[in-house]
Protein backbone atom coordinates (compact mmCIF):
# COMPACT_ATOMS: atom_id res chain seq x y z
CA UNK A 1 0.00 0.00 0.00
CA UNK A 2 1.43 3.53 -0.90
CA UNK A 3 2.59 5.54 1.75
CA UNK A 4 -0.96 7.80 3.02
CA UNK A 5 1.24 11.02 3.11
CA UNK A 6 2.08 11.09 -0.83
CA UNK A 7 -1.33 10.75 -1.81
CA UNK A 8 -3.08 13.96 -3.34
CA UNK A 9 -6.12 15.27 -1.33
CA UNK A 10 -8.77 13.07 -1.93
CA UNK A 11 -11.82 15.29 -3.20
CA UNK A 12 -15.10 15.71 -0.85
CA UNK A 13 -16.76 14.11 -3.86
CA UNK A 14 -14.88 10.79 -3.45
CA UNK A 15 -16.45 7.51 -2.76
CA UNK A 16 -16.73 7.22 1.22
CA UNK A 17 -16.13 3.36 0.85
CA UNK A 18 -12.72 4.04 -1.32
CA UNK A 19 -11.18 6.86 1.04
CA UNK A 20 -11.47 4.26 4.17
CA UNK A 21 -10.50 1.47 2.44
CA UNK A 22 -6.72 3.15 1.19
CA UNK A 23 -5.57 2.64 5.10
CA UNK A 24 -5.91 -1.14 4.88
CA UNK A 25 -3.91 -3.57 2.23
CA UNK A 26 -5.72 -4.94 -0.71
CA UNK A 27 -5.01 -8.41 -0.40
CA UNK A 28 -6.25 -8.54 3.35
CA UNK A 29 -9.35 -7.07 2.48
CA UNK A 30 -10.05 -9.03 -0.26
CA UNK A 31 -8.95 -12.99 2.29
CA UNK A 32 -11.46 -11.30 4.75
CA UNK A 33 -14.13 -10.75 1.97
CA UNK A 34 -13.75 -13.93 0.63
CA UNK A 35 -14.32 -15.41 4.07
CA UNK A 36 -17.17 -13.03 4.99
CA UNK A 37 -18.93 -14.51 1.60
CA UNK A 38 -18.33 -18.00 3.49
CA UNK A 39 -19.53 -17.06 6.88
CA UNK A 40 -22.65 -16.15 5.63
CA UNK A 41 -23.22 -19.31 4.23
CA UNK A 42 -22.53 -21.16 7.29
CA UNK A 43 -19.09 -22.42 6.97
CA UNK A 44 -17.56 -22.57 10.83
CA UNK A 45 -13.90 -22.96 8.83
CA UNK A 46 -14.32 -19.70 7.83
CA UNK A 47 -15.00 -18.18 11.22
CA UNK A 48 -12.35 -19.48 12.91
CA UNK A 49 -9.85 -18.24 10.53
CA UNK A 50 -11.53 -14.75 11.13
CA UNK A 51 -11.17 -15.10 14.47
CA UNK A 52 -7.44 -16.39 13.61
CA UNK A 53 -6.58 -13.23 11.65
CA UNK A 54 -8.34 -10.53 13.78
CA UNK A 55 -8.98 -12.26 17.21
CA UNK A 56 -4.94 -11.24 18.68
CA UNK A 57 -5.72 -7.39 17.51
CA UNK A 58 -9.14 -7.52 18.96
CA UNK A 59 -7.67 -8.78 22.24
CA UNK A 60 -5.41 -6.05 22.51
CA UNK A 61 -7.55 -3.70 22.22
CA UNK A 62 -9.98 -5.17 24.53
CA UNK A 63 -6.90 -5.93 26.89
CA UNK A 64 -6.50 -1.77 28.29
CA UNK A 65 -10.62 -1.14 27.77
CA UNK A 66 -11.51 -3.56 30.31
CA UNK A 67 -7.80 -3.95 32.11
CA UNK A 68 -9.11 -7.99 32.82
CA UNK A 69 -7.50 -10.82 30.54
CA UNK A 70 -10.83 -13.21 31.45
CA UNK A 71 -13.19 -10.40 31.02
CA UNK A 72 -11.52 -9.20 27.83
CA UNK A 73 -11.19 -13.07 26.06
CA UNK A 74 -14.72 -13.35 26.89
CA UNK A 75 -15.56 -9.80 25.39
CA UNK A 76 -13.78 -11.14 22.09
CA UNK A 77 -15.21 -14.98 22.06
CA UNK A 78 -19.07 -12.84 21.94
CA UNK A 79 -17.87 -10.47 19.56
CA UNK A 80 -17.05 -13.42 17.03
CA UNK A 81 -19.97 -15.34 17.94
CA UNK A 82 -22.53 -11.99 17.24
CA UNK A 83 -20.52 -11.93 13.65
CA UNK A 84 -21.45 -15.76 13.35
CA UNK A 85 -25.01 -15.41 14.22
CA UNK A 86 -25.29 -11.74 12.45
CA UNK A 87 -22.84 -11.95 9.69
CA UNK A 88 -25.14 -9.65 7.67
CA UNK A 89 -24.40 -6.62 10.30
CA UNK A 90 -21.13 -5.89 8.02
CA UNK A 91 -21.81 -4.23 5.01
CA UNK A 92 -18.96 -3.71 2.65
CA UNK A 93 -19.95 -0.98 1.38
CA UNK A 94 -18.83 0.85 4.77
CA UNK A 95 -15.31 0.40 4.25
CA UNK A 96 -12.68 -2.70 5.19
CA UNK A 97 -13.69 -5.53 7.73
CA UNK A 98 -10.60 -5.06 9.71
CA UNK A 99 -11.62 -1.43 10.41
CA UNK A 100 -15.20 -2.17 10.75
CA UNK A 101 -14.28 -5.23 13.61
CA UNK A 102 -12.52 -3.32 15.34
CA UNK A 103 -14.72 -0.56 16.01
CA UNK A 104 -17.32 -3.15 16.66
CA UNK A 105 -14.77 -5.01 19.31
CA UNK A 106 -14.42 -1.17 21.04
CA UNK A 107 -17.79 -0.77 21.13
CA UNK A 108 -18.37 -4.27 22.60
CA UNK A 109 -15.65 -3.90 25.48
CA UNK A 110 -16.62 -0.34 26.36
CA UNK A 111 -20.05 -1.46 26.60
CA UNK A 112 -18.93 -4.27 28.53
CA UNK A 113 -16.94 -1.98 30.91
CA UNK A 114 -19.89 0.66 31.44
CA UNK A 115 -21.55 -2.82 32.82
CA UNK A 116 -19.38 -2.87 35.71
CA UNK A 117 -21.19 -0.33 37.28
CA UNK A 118 -19.43 -1.93 40.98
CA UNK A 119 -16.20 -0.76 39.40
CA UNK A 120 -15.50 2.73 39.65
CA UNK A 121 -13.38 5.74 37.41
CA UNK A 122 -10.73 5.09 40.12
CA UNK A 123 -10.66 1.26 39.13
CA UNK A 124 -10.23 2.51 35.57
CA UNK A 125 -7.56 5.42 36.14
CA UNK A 126 -5.11 3.36 39.05
CA UNK A 127 -4.01 -0.40 37.90
CA UNK A 128 -4.65 -3.00 40.13
CA UNK A 129 -0.79 -2.55 41.67
CA UNK A 130 -1.84 0.82 42.46
CA UNK A 131 0.22 2.99 39.87
CA UNK A 132 -1.40 5.28 37.56
CA UNK A 133 -3.14 4.04 34.31
CA UNK A 134 -0.54 4.80 31.12
CA UNK A 135 -2.07 3.92 28.49
CA UNK A 136 1.27 3.88 26.48
CA UNK A 137 2.11 0.96 28.14
CA UNK A 138 -0.44 -1.07 25.60
CA UNK A 139 1.49 0.46 22.47
CA UNK A 140 4.35 -0.61 21.11
CA UNK A 141 7.93 1.32 21.22
CA UNK A 142 7.69 3.14 18.16
CA UNK A 143 11.43 2.85 17.58
CA UNK A 144 13.68 2.56 15.74
CA UNK A 145 12.96 5.24 13.75
CA UNK A 146 9.24 6.65 13.32
CA UNK A 147 10.33 7.93 9.36
CA UNK A 148 11.25 4.45 8.94
CA UNK A 149 7.93 3.14 10.47
CA UNK A 150 5.46 5.98 8.11
CA UNK A 151 7.16 4.68 5.28
CA UNK A 152 6.59 0.95 5.87
CA UNK A 153 3.92 -0.28 4.11
CA UNK A 154 2.21 -1.85 7.43
CA UNK A 155 -0.67 -0.50 8.15
CA UNK A 156 0.41 -0.56 11.84
CA UNK A 157 3.63 0.70 11.30
CA UNK A 158 1.92 3.97 9.77
CA UNK A 159 -0.78 3.74 12.81
CA UNK A 160 2.46 3.68 15.23
CA UNK A 161 4.15 6.73 13.13
CA UNK A 162 1.20 8.85 13.01
CA UNK A 163 0.11 8.48 16.82
CA UNK A 164 3.99 9.47 17.64
CA UNK A 165 3.45 12.33 15.81
CA UNK A 166 0.61 13.61 17.86
CA UNK A 167 1.44 16.39 20.47
CA UNK A 168 1.83 14.60 24.02
CA UNK A 169 -1.37 16.13 25.21
CA UNK A 170 -3.52 15.08 21.95
CA UNK A 171 -1.42 11.72 22.26
CA UNK A 172 -2.43 11.36 25.87
CA UNK A 173 -6.11 12.61 25.63
CA UNK A 174 -6.46 10.44 22.46
CA UNK A 175 -5.39 7.49 23.85
CA UNK A 176 -7.20 7.44 26.91
CA UNK A 177 -10.51 8.09 25.23
CA UNK A 178 -9.45 5.34 22.33
CA UNK A 179 -7.75 2.98 24.75
CA UNK A 180 -9.06 4.05 27.63
CA UNK A 181 -12.53 3.90 26.83
CA UNK A 182 -12.88 6.90 29.07
CA UNK A 183 -15.42 9.51 28.13
CA UNK A 184 -14.42 12.61 27.74
CA UNK A 185 -15.23 14.14 31.40
CA UNK A 186 -13.57 11.26 32.52
CA UNK A 187 -10.35 12.17 30.49
CA UNK A 188 -10.60 15.60 32.12
CA UNK A 189 -11.26 14.90 35.79
CA UNK A 190 -8.22 12.08 34.97
CA UNK A 191 -6.02 14.87 33.28
CA UNK A 192 -6.79 17.70 35.09
CA UNK A 193 -7.54 19.43 32.29
CA UNK A 194 -11.22 21.41 31.55
CA UNK A 195 -13.47 19.75 28.97
CA UNK A 196 -13.00 22.20 26.13
CA UNK A 197 -9.14 21.27 26.32
CA UNK A 198 -9.38 17.71 26.07
CA UNK A 199 -12.45 17.70 23.22
CA UNK A 200 -10.05 20.16 21.35
CA UNK A 201 -7.20 18.02 21.86
CA UNK A 202 -8.78 15.01 20.89
CA UNK A 203 -10.66 16.29 18.05
CA UNK A 204 -7.18 17.74 16.39
CA UNK A 205 -5.44 14.73 17.28
CA UNK A 206 -7.94 12.75 15.03
CA UNK A 207 -7.92 15.25 12.18
CA UNK A 208 -4.10 14.83 12.24
CA UNK A 209 -3.82 10.90 12.04
CA UNK A 210 -6.57 11.12 9.45
CA UNK A 211 -4.58 13.40 7.52
CA UNK A 212 -1.91 11.33 7.68
CA UNK A 213 -3.00 8.09 7.32
CA UNK A 214 -6.40 8.53 4.65
CA UNK A 215 -5.17 12.45 3.13
CA UNK A 216 -7.77 14.12 4.99
CA UNK A 217 -7.49 17.91 4.49
CA UNK A 218 -10.20 20.06 6.35
CA UNK A 219 -10.28 22.49 3.61
CA UNK A 220 -6.95 22.33 2.76
CA UNK A 221 -5.83 23.98 5.80
CA UNK A 222 -4.63 23.04 9.31
CA UNK A 223 -5.98 23.19 12.24
CA UNK A 224 -3.73 23.24 15.26
CA UNK B 1 -40.19 9.60 25.94
CA UNK B 2 -41.72 12.21 23.16
CA UNK B 3 -41.50 13.26 19.97
CA UNK B 4 -39.94 16.18 20.65
CA UNK B 5 -37.22 15.12 22.56
CA UNK B 6 -36.36 12.59 19.25
CA UNK B 7 -36.75 15.67 16.87
CA UNK B 8 -33.14 16.07 14.84
CA UNK B 9 -31.13 18.98 15.11
CA UNK B 10 -29.88 20.47 11.52
CA UNK B 11 -26.30 21.10 11.01
CA UNK B 12 -24.52 22.56 8.30
CA UNK B 13 -21.54 20.63 6.84
CA UNK B 14 -19.40 22.74 8.64
CA UNK B 15 -20.95 21.49 11.67
CA UNK B 16 -20.87 18.17 10.79
CA UNK B 17 -17.51 17.82 10.14
CA UNK B 18 -16.18 19.55 13.46
CA UNK B 19 -17.83 16.53 15.10
CA UNK B 20 -17.05 13.97 12.81
CA UNK B 21 -13.58 13.16 14.56
CA UNK B 22 -15.68 12.58 17.91
CA UNK B 23 -18.29 10.56 16.20
CA UNK B 24 -15.82 7.93 15.19
CA UNK B 25 -14.79 7.51 18.37
CA UNK B 26 -18.39 7.54 19.61
CA UNK B 27 -17.88 10.59 21.99
CA UNK B 28 -20.32 12.86 21.11
CA UNK B 29 -23.80 13.07 23.67
CA UNK B 30 -26.90 11.47 22.14
CA UNK B 31 -28.64 14.69 20.74
CA UNK B 32 -24.91 15.83 18.42
CA UNK B 33 -24.77 11.66 17.59
CA UNK B 34 -28.21 11.70 15.71
CA UNK B 35 -27.78 15.51 14.91
CA UNK B 36 -24.34 13.78 12.45
CA UNK B 37 -26.48 10.82 11.74
CA UNK B 38 -29.18 12.60 10.54
CA UNK B 39 -26.87 14.61 8.25
CA UNK B 40 -24.65 12.06 6.51
CA UNK B 41 -27.12 10.27 4.49
CA UNK B 42 -28.29 13.31 3.02
CA UNK B 43 -24.69 14.56 2.22
CA UNK B 44 -22.18 12.78 0.17
CA UNK B 45 -18.94 14.83 1.16
CA UNK B 46 -19.79 14.52 4.69
CA UNK B 47 -20.07 10.66 4.15
CA UNK B 48 -17.03 10.57 2.78
CA UNK B 49 -15.36 12.45 5.35
CA UNK B 50 -16.74 10.26 8.02
CA UNK B 51 -15.57 7.21 6.20
CA UNK B 52 -11.74 8.67 6.58
CA UNK B 53 -12.47 9.09 10.78
CA UNK B 54 -14.27 5.43 10.74
CA UNK B 55 -11.02 4.30 8.89
CA UNK B 56 -8.50 5.88 11.22
CA UNK B 57 -10.55 4.92 14.51
CA UNK B 58 -10.89 1.08 12.97
CA UNK B 59 -6.77 1.17 12.25
CA UNK B 60 -5.84 2.40 15.71
CA UNK B 61 -5.87 -1.07 17.23
CA UNK B 62 -3.11 -1.84 14.77
CA UNK B 63 -0.56 0.01 16.81
CA UNK B 64 -0.87 -2.67 19.64
CA UNK B 65 0.82 -6.05 20.21
CA UNK B 66 -1.30 -8.59 19.50
CA UNK B 67 -2.16 -10.58 22.49
CA UNK B 68 -2.88 -14.42 21.87
CA UNK B 69 -5.72 -16.09 23.06
CA UNK B 70 -6.28 -18.39 25.23
CA UNK B 71 -6.32 -21.72 23.08
CA UNK B 72 -9.54 -23.08 24.93
CA UNK B 73 -11.50 -19.65 23.81
CA UNK B 74 -11.44 -20.95 20.47
CA UNK B 75 -12.18 -23.78 21.01
CA UNK B 76 -15.18 -23.06 23.08
CA UNK B 77 -15.94 -20.59 20.68
CA UNK B 78 -15.77 -23.32 17.82
CA UNK B 79 -18.46 -25.27 19.60
CA UNK B 80 -20.77 -22.52 20.72
CA UNK B 81 -21.44 -21.90 17.10
CA UNK B 82 -23.05 -25.55 17.19
CA UNK B 83 -25.42 -24.68 19.34
CA UNK B 84 -28.39 -22.91 18.08
CA UNK B 85 -26.69 -20.40 15.87
CA UNK B 86 -28.69 -18.60 13.88
CA UNK B 87 -26.27 -17.90 10.75
CA UNK B 88 -26.30 -21.43 10.83
CA UNK B 89 -29.48 -22.49 10.40
CA UNK B 90 -30.69 -19.50 8.34
CA UNK B 91 -31.36 -20.13 4.52
CA UNK B 92 -31.63 -17.76 2.64
CA UNK B 93 -34.78 -18.19 0.04
CA UNK B 94 -33.95 -18.02 -3.57
CA UNK B 95 -34.78 -15.40 -4.99
CA UNK B 96 -37.98 -17.23 -7.25
CA UNK B 97 -39.35 -18.16 -3.81
CA UNK B 98 -40.11 -14.56 -2.88
CA UNK B 99 -42.73 -12.40 -4.14
CA UNK B 100 -41.54 -9.42 -6.36
CA UNK B 101 -43.86 -7.10 -4.02
CA UNK B 102 -42.18 -8.77 -0.90
CA UNK B 103 -39.09 -8.24 -2.31
CA UNK B 104 -40.02 -4.84 -2.55
CA UNK B 105 -40.98 -4.08 0.94
CA UNK B 106 -37.87 -6.25 2.53
CA UNK B 107 -35.43 -3.61 0.31
CA UNK B 108 -37.70 -0.34 1.52
CA UNK B 109 -37.47 -1.73 5.15
CA UNK B 110 -33.76 -2.41 4.60
CA UNK B 111 -33.60 1.56 3.13
CA UNK B 112 -35.11 3.15 5.83
CA UNK B 113 -33.53 0.79 8.71
CA UNK B 114 -30.23 2.11 7.40
CA UNK B 115 -31.30 5.73 6.91
CA UNK B 116 -32.47 5.49 11.15
CA UNK B 117 -29.64 4.62 12.27
CA UNK B 118 -27.69 6.94 10.42
CA UNK B 119 -26.52 4.34 7.99
CA UNK B 120 -27.07 6.27 4.57
CA UNK B 121 -24.11 5.52 3.04
CA UNK B 122 -25.98 2.13 1.42
CA UNK B 123 -29.07 3.83 0.37
CA UNK B 124 -28.05 4.98 -3.17
CA UNK B 125 -26.46 1.66 -3.47
CA UNK B 126 -29.70 -0.38 -2.57
CA UNK B 127 -31.39 1.96 -5.10
CA UNK B 128 -29.48 1.37 -8.10
CA UNK B 129 -29.31 -2.18 -7.95
CA UNK B 130 -33.01 -1.85 -7.71
CA UNK B 131 -34.86 0.55 -9.67
CA UNK B 132 -38.15 -1.15 -8.78
CA UNK B 133 -37.27 0.57 -5.01
CA UNK B 134 -36.98 3.49 -6.30
CA UNK B 135 -40.52 5.31 -5.42
CA UNK B 136 -40.58 3.16 -2.59
CA UNK B 137 -37.65 4.14 -0.98
CA UNK B 138 -37.99 7.63 -1.43
CA UNK B 139 -41.54 7.76 0.14
CA UNK B 140 -40.05 6.37 2.88
CA UNK B 141 -37.06 8.45 3.41
CA UNK B 142 -39.61 10.85 4.13
CA UNK B 143 -39.73 9.44 7.93
CA UNK B 144 -36.43 9.83 8.50
CA UNK B 145 -35.34 13.29 6.98
CA UNK B 146 -34.78 16.41 8.88
CA UNK B 147 -38.09 17.26 8.83
CA UNK B 148 -39.73 13.86 10.32
CA UNK B 149 -39.79 13.07 14.19
CA UNK B 150 -38.93 10.01 15.68
CA UNK B 151 -40.17 8.81 18.94
CA UNK B 152 -37.60 6.30 20.87
CA UNK B 153 -39.16 3.20 22.29
CA UNK B 154 -38.06 2.29 25.80
CA UNK B 155 -36.91 -1.60 25.32
CA UNK B 156 -37.89 -3.81 28.44
CA UNK B 157 -35.81 -6.77 29.84
CA UNK B 158 -37.22 -8.99 27.15
CA UNK B 159 -35.42 -7.29 24.64
CA UNK B 160 -32.06 -7.63 25.55
CA UNK B 161 -30.25 -10.35 23.72
CA UNK B 162 -26.99 -11.51 23.96
CA UNK B 163 -25.44 -9.20 21.33
CA UNK B 164 -27.24 -6.34 22.98
CA UNK B 165 -30.59 -4.65 23.08
CA UNK B 166 -32.87 -4.31 20.37
CA UNK B 167 -34.59 -1.25 19.84
CA UNK B 168 -37.66 0.49 18.19
CA UNK B 169 -38.96 3.71 17.29
CA UNK B 170 -41.61 4.98 15.61
CA UNK B 171 -41.31 7.98 12.57
CA UNK B 172 -43.93 10.24 11.97
CA UNK B 173 -43.44 12.48 8.44
CA UNK B 174 -44.70 15.92 8.02
CA UNK B 175 -47.91 14.52 6.70
CA UNK B 176 -48.85 12.49 10.04
CA UNK B 177 -48.25 9.27 9.11
CA UNK B 178 -46.49 6.71 11.48
CA UNK B 179 -43.69 3.95 10.91
CA UNK B 180 -42.62 1.56 13.81
CA UNK B 181 -39.63 0.02 13.01
CA UNK B 182 -38.21 -2.65 15.10
CA UNK B 183 -34.64 -3.74 14.86
CA UNK B 184 -31.45 -5.98 16.61
CA UNK B 185 -34.22 -8.90 17.35
CA UNK B 186 -32.64 -12.65 17.02
CA UNK B 187 -32.73 -13.40 13.46
CA UNK B 188 -35.17 -15.96 12.25
CA UNK B 189 -35.51 -18.50 9.61
CA UNK B 190 -39.33 -18.14 9.86
CA UNK B 191 -41.02 -14.32 9.73
CA UNK B 192 -41.47 -14.18 13.41
CA UNK B 193 -44.69 -11.48 14.61
CA UNK B 194 -44.89 -9.93 17.72
CA UNK B 195 -48.56 -7.66 18.30
CA UNK B 196 -48.71 -4.18 18.50
CA UNK B 197 -51.02 -2.42 20.73
CA UNK B 198 -52.15 1.18 22.25
CA UNK B 199 -53.54 1.52 25.28
CA UNK B 200 -55.67 3.84 27.30
CA UNK B 201 -54.73 3.44 30.92
CA UNK B 202 -54.76 -0.74 31.72
CA UNK B 203 -57.05 -1.38 28.26
CA UNK B 204 -54.92 -2.64 25.55
CA UNK B 205 -56.03 -2.54 21.84
CA UNK B 206 -54.47 -4.48 18.90
CA UNK B 207 -53.03 -2.82 16.02
CA UNK B 208 -51.87 -5.81 14.09
CA UNK B 209 -48.63 -7.90 14.46
CA UNK B 210 -44.89 -6.83 13.26
CA UNK B 211 -43.57 -9.15 11.09
CA UNK B 212 -39.87 -9.70 11.85
CA UNK B 213 -37.57 -11.37 9.03
CA UNK B 214 -34.50 -13.32 9.02
CA UNK B 215 -32.21 -10.14 9.68
CA UNK B 216 -34.09 -9.29 12.94
CA UNK B 217 -36.16 -6.05 11.85
CA UNK B 218 -39.29 -5.14 10.53
CA UNK B 219 -41.68 -2.56 10.10
CA UNK B 220 -45.08 -1.75 9.52
CA UNK B 221 -47.09 1.51 9.26
CA UNK B 222 -49.22 2.52 12.34
CA UNK B 223 -52.74 4.26 12.42
CA UNK B 224 -54.51 4.56 15.78
CA UNK B 225 -58.25 3.66 16.13
CA UNK B 226 -60.26 6.27 15.44
CA UNK B 227 -61.87 5.98 18.96
CA UNK B 228 -58.39 6.01 20.24
CA UNK B 229 -57.02 9.08 18.66
CA UNK B 230 -54.42 10.20 20.98
CA UNK B 231 -53.26 7.12 23.13
CA UNK B 232 -51.26 7.04 25.85
CA UNK B 233 -48.60 4.16 24.84
CA UNK B 234 -47.98 2.45 22.44
CA UNK B 235 -45.78 -1.45 23.03
CA UNK B 236 -44.89 -4.35 20.98
CA UNK B 237 -45.37 -7.23 22.19
CA UNK B 238 -43.93 -11.08 22.75
CA UNK B 239 -45.95 -13.83 22.10
CA UNK B 240 -44.77 -17.65 23.30
CA UNK B 241 -46.98 -20.48 22.57
CA UNK B 242 -49.75 -20.08 24.91
CA UNK B 243 -48.02 -18.12 27.73
CA UNK B 244 -48.93 -14.75 28.23
CA UNK B 245 -47.42 -11.69 26.26
CA UNK B 246 -44.52 -10.28 27.13
CA UNK B 247 -43.75 -6.97 26.55
CA UNK B 248 -40.66 -6.10 24.25
CA UNK B 249 -40.64 -2.22 23.90
CA UNK B 250 -42.96 0.52 25.28
CA UNK B 251 -43.25 4.09 23.95
CA UNK B 252 -45.25 6.70 26.24
CA UNK B 253 -47.22 9.01 24.16
CA UNK B 254 -48.42 11.22 26.71
CA UNK B 255 -45.43 13.75 26.11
Amino acid sequence: MADGRSQPAPQQSEPAARTGRRLFAPEDQAIDAALMERVTTGDKAALGELYDRHAPTCLALAMPILRDRRLAEECVQDLFLNLWQRPHTYDSQRGAFGGWLMRVARNRAIDLLRRQRERRFADFAVGAEGTPFDPELFLVDPAPDPAELAASSDTGDRVRAALVSLSGEQREALELAYFGGLSQSEIAERLNRPLGTVKTQIRTGMQRLARQLTGYRPDGTDTE
Amino acid sequence: MTWQSETLIEMTCAEVEERLPLHALGLLDADEAAAVEAHLPLCPACQSVAVQFEAVAGAMPLALDPIAPDPAMRAQLMDRLDSGAPSAQVTKLPPTAMSPFRRLGLLAAAAVLLLAIGGGFWINRLIDERDEARTTAAMLQEFVSPNAVAMAMAPMAASEYDWGWGTSRLFKNPAGEMMLVVEGCPPTTEERRYPVWVAMGDDRTPLGDIAIGEDGSGWMMVTFPADIPAPEQLGVSMREGEAPLVDLFLGDMTG
